[in-house]
């Protein structure tokens, strides 16, 4: 996983399958690179080829630490089955998906993040 | 085709086990949807049986019985433990449907979302889910 900070915004590049088995050191990864400063996270999913309930369970997991700093969660870049996944999931109802990394820097620097 | 698998109880066996399962059930497939589905479940159902029914322990397994033809593929899943309280597979009353922002509770709605059948037997204590290939699910619906 690479993790690159652009302003207030932490971009996490995650690889692979996230499910049950490595979804708590990811989760922890991020957590460790939220310092006080961070308002957006933008979770670019083009190298993620499938994402189970309990990786699902780590964006809510972001989304509730971010809201409350009036930040935001978004992701971009999903392969079709994970894009499957967070229709199952309904994580498409709650958090921003953007076609590219680019479109989902643009909105968050739109949002001052 | 017809199998029974018997799953250690540790993770890199139960992934392994999936893996082989979708090869199996691959030549099924009508469309790229029938795999996802199929992977989701597989994955909800056995994480669910290792972590609440199991509660991880290594020396207890998982078993899988699977049948598959043209039409459909069908999946019996049962652990160890104490069973699934019934009440939990009835739409709506998972913690994640109740509250979207719940953290726990989401595996068994994702398979009712998914899968074609799906229905508890043995008091609770097994999970069968099936597909029709080609078909999306109704069952949220």
């Amino acid at each position: 996983m690479q993790v690159e900070k652009n302003g207030n915004t932490l971009i996490v590049l995650p690889t692979g399958e996230i499910d049950f088995g490595n979804s708590h050191q990811l989760k922890d990864a991020i957590k460790e690179r939220l310092d006080a400063s961070i308002q957006g996270v933008l979770m670019d999913l083009s190298r993620v080829s499938f994402i189970d309930s309990t990786g699902a369970a780590v964006f809510i997991s972001l989304i509730k630490i971010l809201t409350p700093r009036k930040g935001e969660l978004v992701a971009c870049s999903l392969q079709e089955d994970v894009r499957f996944v967070f229709s199952a999931s309904r994580l498409d109802s709650i958090l921003q998906i953007f076609p590219s990394r680019q479109q989902a820097l643009e909105y968050l620097k739109a949002r001052d993040m | 085709m017809k199998g029974i698998e018997r799953i250690p109880g540790n993770i890199r066996a139960i992934r392994e086990a999936i893996s082989e399962l979708l090869d199996v059930f691959s030549p099924f497939f009508q469309d790229a949807s029938d795999a996802i589905r199929v992977k989701i479940c597989l994955f909800e159902a056995l994480a669910n049986a290792f972590i609440h029914g199991n509660a991880q322990d290594p020396q207890k397994r998982i078993r899988v019985r699977w049948e598959a033809d043209g039409g459909h593929g069908d999946f019996w899943v049962s652990d160890e433990g104490p069973g699934i309280p019934p009440d939990l597979l009835q739409p709506g009353n998972s913690a994640a449907e109740k509250e979207i922002l719940s953290e726990n509770g989401r595996g068994l709605s994702m398979i009712r979302k998914t899968a074609n059948r799906l229905e508890l037997l043995q008091d609770g204590k097994e999970l069968f889910f099936g597909f029709d290939w080609g078909k999306t699910s109704d069952l949220d619906r």
